[in-house]
């Protein structure tokens, strides 16, 4: 394992935050310089953490750490395997977003456009800040930025919904953020350290009683951001955002750095033998069913369809945390895999209800009746995205399925597959029925707003619907999640 | 000694005289009204201090800190000074009083001036 | 070379004082020059401290003993780790905040400013004075030189408001600068010396008797006052409500400075007796600091004025020191000195915003702040980052100085207080997030003609909104003063 020493991972998040403080600057007056930069930052990032996959997947490990903020914790960014698959994800789906968004924003002629961009940029780069980040501290500060930029984008519309939103939002998020805080600090506390180590830093410092209060304070600190329930409530309400942000939000930003660390903390914190030790697994796991079937329910009675979607994600992110609570390789796997799987599906399926917002106006389910006529392409992608997370074959949805009903098998606990099963069940009680209604309803003649749907909307939403196909068709091409995911857990189990 | 003996209560009635005096001021800056009899009370606390430290500074059998030259009976024999180094440090403090006290009734002063009353319970209404 | 430097300690208290001095003098000839005497005064006072804190990073402390008679005769002064690192942030502090006034304040009027910048010289110079000195008597007259100083700041609008507040200010203070003198003189019977270094070698056999106790309680509590420490901080609401905008600024430096004089009362002259005596002086510090955190940022959240607010704040944000100093280990410590320099900074930068928005647009109020991010975007950009500061949240030096005394918390046993502290994060964010929603998220009915301020006046508010920022992440720098200061501190008091 070849430890690179270089700021080059300073150098990708200051695209964003340079592109943050152009847009900040000149955005008002120069025509065109928020799309353009945002698209310039965009391509030049990815390409970038393409070229440092490449080499992470080659067995390199990059380090920067310019100084130390506590004794004994520096501002560290490190990409490993798993830092530089998370990159690759938020950096994918931002160019995809960006272009989306300026078909969203010119669409509507939103105001305050400039703040969009602004914010947005720097979500991203804290959100890779997030996947670069090599210890809990620098991981912590990026995880607060990411709350305080995510805010003006929640409250965007600044309707009273949207600032009443906005307020749960904060204060789930920072409340969520003081009890991260709280365990980062004891375990810093106990170890003197808070470096992301394969196998953990925890280990042999603490009674099991000890270790198992650490490990639910960091739940709660991680949880809110996961979307775990109870502490989801956040999530359904910022569905007042614009769709882009509620696109980035769901699929990639806030709860995928939630889960993201979630993970951290279970297997470069905790390590997977302590955590085997102390024996939080099956209460991690219980949490993780609960919400997937609390959710898909409570998804069924959701009319509007962000907010189906919405709860749908609240429980596709436990898929994630079930994988991991199984502690079975394969299991793993699945939910490590999910990551990139439910990103692409669930963005898909928020890109068209944008798209429906755009081209009807419309935003309850119940209104959409015959749609599939007017707008076939978005109809299309949302039975894609739609089947993807029912679990149909073919589609990324169904892998992780499978994975993660072998590895409930390989831990001889049969009974989430049941879960898994009914999960699948549930989602197609809530994705069936509005794509039937499309697709097999005729139109009720109404006064409906027509617009054109401009191709910045069309093209993300095609090309996030293929790869949902692809990564279902084609699950172990290389690069694929999966065999990153695979490499990943070999690590973690230091096989 | 222990406390209550009454050679410890005498022997230390300039603490006494202190602390009385402290206590009345206290009681007059927290009870009374009119904003110059407050400022009046603190003046009191600081002549209390004033007083306590002075009398510090006495020794007994001790004579003014005055630099005594050495004449033929006494030389050979050591003199026995009070401590000056209390009433020096009183004197600062006296001075520093006295800034405080201008500066206190010049604010009373103005404060009559802008709203006609010194009362501090109709003035912190204001506030 | 060196030589020198042994005059600088000295250097750094006179100068404020000399152009103290002949400020009036110019005054009469020509009064608009005093902001230009304040600035070069202020300037030369920061690059002697900055030489100051080089050489005592270099060589360690030293003493310097006036007229060059060595105690107990003598005045002693001393320069370490802690007096230098904050004489730098007074002096920085200062030098901006005279930076960003002007030649004639505006609710001032020509007359009053320069009696303003003379008393503001008057108590500069006594800042310096007492995170330098080694005798506790010096340390009462200088507290007084500031404290008189401070007083006539507050009262210097000369209207009605400013009058009284300036006037419950003086009482209190007096009040405590009692308290200051009693304590001292317990303190003079018990040990016969005024020199802290030889008190503290005194001490010891005699420091269960209860007059030592009492003089330390008086002491404590006397500087309570002048640092706004609950319940002792009621005279700060109105002092920086109704005092002139620039005053809090100020005050917020003399907080700090009451801080270090806590210090050393605590640590240099009973440091080595904590050991032995029975009263656990750091558990009720540490109480009273986490007391007045919590209560603090209660009665803040309840507030409409935003000066007010922001007093509370301070109330809130000295117990947090407080809470640093009592928990005695050195990361506690460290942690408080650094709390002072990076609450010092936001806290100047927000007022410094707070008085921009006054003279632009006259607001004073939480609820009048709706809309103003696109009247005034940079100003509230700066605004922000400090109150992100405040708030406590990463990248500003309020997260880093949080969480090391948190950690020193919980590394010390007494978790609940990192508990009350990270709690505390959460209460400074609901009233600092009502102004920023109002400024940022809320349409008002702010009239059309409010524009941005000049860049001349926004410069300040940058350079300490880009310290505040800096402080978050090059921590390094000022902990290579504070950790010696407090190894220091802790490990025999001088």
């Amino acid at each position: 394992m070849a430890v690179i020493y270089s700021a080059f991972p300073a150098l990708i998040l200051s695209i964003a935050l340079g592109a943050a403080l152009i847009i900040a600057l000149f955005g008002e007056r120069v025509r065109y310089l928020n799309e353009g930069v945002t698209i310039a930052a965009a391509i030049l990032k990815f390409l970038l953490v393409t070229l440092l996959y490449t080499s992470v997947v080659g067995g390199a490990v990059w380090l920067w750490t310019p100084v130390t903020l506590l004794p004994g914790v520096p501002f560290s960014l490190k990409i490993d395997l798993f830092g530089i698959y998370f990159a690759l994800l938020s950096s994918f789906l931002w160019l995809v977003t960006s272009v989306y968004s300026i078909g969203y924003m010119r669409s509507l002629n939103e105001h305050a456009q400039t703040r969009y961009y602004v914010c947005f940029a720097i979500c991203v780069a804290a959100t890779v800040g997030i996947a670069f980040s090599g210890n809990l501290l620098t991981f912590f500060i990026f995880y607060e930025i990411l709350t305080l930029a995510t805010y003006p984008l929640v409250v965007h519309s600044q309707t009273e919904e949207a600032l009443a939103a906005g307020r749960k939002y904060l204060t789930y998020l920072l409340s969520g953020g003081v009890v991260f805080l709280f365990a980062i600090l004891l375990t810093y506390t106990i170890t003197g350290s808070l470096d992301f180590v394969n196998g953990g830093i925890l280990s042999g410092s603490g009674t099991t009683e000890f270790l198992r209060i650490l490990f639910f304070i960091f739940l709660i600190g991680v949880g809110v951001k996961t979307a775990i329930m109870p502490l989801h409530g956040w999530l359904p309400s910022a569905m007042v955002a614009p769709t882009p942000v509620s696109a980035l939000l769901h699929a990639v930003a806030v709860v995928k750095a939630g889960t993201f660390g979630l993970l951290r903390v279970i297997f470069y914190i905790f390590g997977i033998d302590l955590f085997m030790e102390i024996g939080v697994a099956p209460i991690l796991a219980f949490i993780a069913s609960f919400t997937i079937i609390t959710a898909s329910l409570m998804a069924l009675s959701q009319d509007n369809l962000k907010k189906r979607l919405a709860y749908s994600t609240i429980s596709q992110l436990s898929y994630i945390v079930l994988g991991a609570a199984l502690l079975a390789p394969t299991a793993l796997e699945g939910g490590i895999a999910h990551l990139m799987h439910q990103a692409f599906m669930k963005i898909t399926l928020f890109f068209c209800a944008g798209a429906i917002l755009i081209g009807t106006g419309k935003t309850l389910l119940s209104e959409m009746h015959g749609m599939a006529e007017e707008m076939p392409l978005t109809w299309a992608a949302f039975t894609i995205g739609g089947l993807g997370l029912i679990g149909i074959p073919l589609t990324a949805g169904f892998i992780t399925k499978w994975y993660l009903i072998g590895g409930s098998l390989d831990a001889g606990q049969p009974i989430f597959v049941i879960i898994l099963l009914t999960s699948a069940l549930l989602n197609a009680a809530y994705f069936l029925p509005p794509i039937y209604h499309a697709y097999f309803f005729s139109q009720e003649k109404k006064e409906t707003l027509e617009r054109r749907v401009s191709w910045c909307i069309k093209a993300p939403i095609i090309v996030c619907a293929i790869i949902v196909i692809l990564l279902g068709t084609i699950p172990y091409a290389p690069y694929f999640p999966l065999e990153s995911a695979h490499e990943i857990v070999r690590q973690i189990l230091g096989i | 000694m222990t406390i209550l003996d009454s050679g410890f209560i005498l022997g230390h009635y300039n603490y006494w005289v202190a602390i009385i005096l402290i206590m009345i001021g206290l009681y007059t800056m927290m009870a009374k009204r009119n904003l110059i009899k407050k400022f009046i009370g603190l003046n009191i606390i600081e002549t209390a201090i004033f007083l306590f430290y002075i009398s510090l500074g006495d020794v007994s059998g001790g004579i003014a800190p005055i630099f005594q030259k050495e004449s033929g009976e006494t030389a050979g024999n050591t003199i026995l000074y009070a401590n000056p180094l209390p009433s020096a440090m009183m004197l600062t403090a006296i001075v520093v009083a006295l800034c405080m006290t201008a500066l206190a009734l010049s604010f009373a002063v103005l404060i009559y001036q802008q709203y006609g009353t010194l009362d501090a319970r109709k003035l912190m209404e204001e506030l | 070379m060196n030589g020198m430097f042994v005059h600088l300690p000295l250097l750094i208290i006179m100068i404020p004082f000399a152009a103290a001095f002949i400020g009036p003098l110019n005054g009469f000839l020509f009064r608009s020059w005093i902001r230009r005497i304040v600035l070069i005064a202020l300037s030369l006072n920061l690059i002697c401290s900055i030489l100051l804190a080089l050489q005592v990073l270099s060589s360690g402390p030293f003493d310097y003993y006036l007229s060059g008679v060595a105690p107990p005769l003598g005045i002693a002064l001393y320069a370490d780790y802690l007096g230098a690192c904050i004489s730098v942030l007074i002096s920085g502090i200062a030098l901006v905040a005279v930076f960003y006034s002007a030649g004639i304040i505006p609710e001032l009027g020509e007359r009053r400013t320069f009696v303003f910048y003379v008393l503001l010289l008057l108590a500069i110079g006594a800042m310096q004075g007492i995170v330098f000195t080694a005798d506790i008597f010096t340390l009462f007259v200088l507290f007084e030189i500031q404290a008189i100083s401070l007083y006539g700041l507050v009262a210097m609008r000369g209207d009605g408001k400013g009058l009284l507040a300036g006037y419950k200010y003086l009482l209190i203070g007096s009040a405590g600068s009692a308290m200051i003198l009693i304590g001292i003189g317990f303190l003079y019977i018990s040990t016969g010396t005024l020199n802290m270094h030889l008190m503290a070698e005194l001490l010891p056999p005699v420091s269960g008797s209860y007059t030592v106790l009492a003089g330390l309680a008086l002491l404590i509590a006397g500087i309570s006052t002048k640092i706004g420490l609950f319940p002792l901080h009621i005279w700060m609401p109105e002092a920086y409500a109704y005092g002139p905008s620039i005053f809090p600024v100020i005050s917020t430096i003399a907080l700090k400075v009451g801080v270090v004089a806590i210090i050393r009362v605590v640590y240099t002259i009973f440091g080595s007796s904590l050991a032995i005596q029975t009263i656990p002086l750091e558990s009720i510090l540490a109480l009273l600091g986490a007391v007045a955190v919590i209560i603090c940022s209660i009665l803040a959240i309840r507030q409409v004025d935003i000066r007010k607010m922001f007093a509370y704040s301070s109330g809130a944000n000295i117990g947090c020191i407080m809470l640093g100093l009592g928990i005695a280990t050195i990361p506690g410590v460290e942690g408080a000195i650094l709390h002072m320099i990076t609450h010092t900074t936001a806290k100047a930068g927000l007022f410094l915003c707070a008085d921009i928005i006054l003279i632009q647009t006259g607001i004073r109020y939480v609820h009048e702040f709706k809309g103003l991010s696109k009247a005034m975007p940079y100003t509230m950009a700066a605004f922000s980052i400090a109150a992100i500061s405040m708030v406590g949240l990463p990248l500003t030096g309020g997260f880093m100085s949080k969480i090391t005394i948190a950690s020193a918390a919980i590394a010390d046993g007494i978790t609940y207080y990192a508990a009350i502290l990270l709690f505390w994060t959460l209460l400074s964010a609901v009233y600092f997030y009502r102004i920023l929603n109002n400024a940022y998220f809320l349409e008002g009915t702010l009239s059309s003609t409010i524009r941005e301020a000049p860049l001349r006046i926004l410069i300040p508010i940058f350079i300490i909104s880009i310290t505040t920022i800096l402080l978050g992440f090059f921590v390094e720098i000022p902990m290579a003063l504070i950790r010696p200061a407090a190894g220091l501190l802790l490990g025999g008091g001088f």
